[in-house]
């Protein structure tokens, strides 16, 4: 389960600092960083016809499952593109309106291969990695998100 | 307990909605040795909740046929919502 020397992921209960993690990727050569795509999921404003306005997304996670899932991304990623580094960090807890719940940030020789790296993680992260969210609604009401319900985003 | 006819024993871990779906958050079941997952998920009548879900055992994705052992860590998996 090693990650490359340069690549870090990890899960956090703490307000996420996208610069602090955009940061980490300096710590590839520069050639392998003339392109670099940073990604933030943030959770969106939304109004539910009974319960108000949406206060906050709350996540959980099987942790230990997740940790190892996001060091596997990275290296099925890295099989596919020439990777210079990865980081990527996904909350735990509440998280507000307008905040960031993940961070993806990707950094490749050129432009092409880090923007398709960097879709690819999103995607194959919100389609496998085990973290589920609630949603809190202004009356008070929490409800388990379905994705099954709606486009993903 | 008689290990050899009572079978084996193993952790069975719900997150998500599973957890209201089966009302709790983790369970010891004790299962015929040579159980597979789908064993577990007849058990569990899994197919009769909201969403299909998926198992993982000791933190990876299986398929049904996978062969359970004593000590294992089940995870039931119900649709995610990350990012």
């Amino acid at each position: 389960m090693n990650l490359a020397a340069t690549d870090w992921v990890g899960l956090t209960d703490q307000p996420i600092e996208a610069a602090a993690l955009r940061a980490r990727l300096d710590a590839a050569p520069p050639a392998e960083r003339g392109g670099v795509c940073v990604f933030e999921g943030c959770t969106r404003s939304q109004r539910h016809p009974q319960h108000g306005e949406l206060i906050c997304l709350e996540y959980e996670a099987y942790g230990a499952m997740a940790r190892e899932q996001l060091a596997e991304f990275t290296r099925r990623a890295r099989q596919r593109w020439p990777i210079g580094a990865v980081a990527i960090v996904h909350r735990t807890g509440a998280v507000a309106v307008g905040e960031p719940s993940v961070v993806i940030a990707v950094a490749c020789g050129h432009r092409a291969e880090a923007f398709e790296a960097c879709r690819w993680l999103i995607d194959t992260l919100k389609r496998e990695l085990t973290i589920w969210k609630r949603e809190v609604w202004q009356d008070g009401t929490a409800t388990w998100s379905d994705p099954t319900a709606k486009p993903a985003g | 307990m008689n290990a050899g006819a009572a079978g084996i024993q193993v952790d069975v871990r719900f997150f998500g909605p599973a957890r209201d779906w089966f009302g709790a958050e983790r369970a010891a079941y004790t299962l015929p040795v040579g159980a597979s997952v789908k064993t577990l998920a007849d058990r569990l009548a899994a197919g009769a909740k909201p969403h299909p879900l998926r198992f993982a055992v000791n933190r990876t994705f299986v398929a049904d046929d996978h062969v359970l052992a004593a000590g294992d860590e089940v995870a039931v998996i119900p649709p995610v919502s990350g990012g």
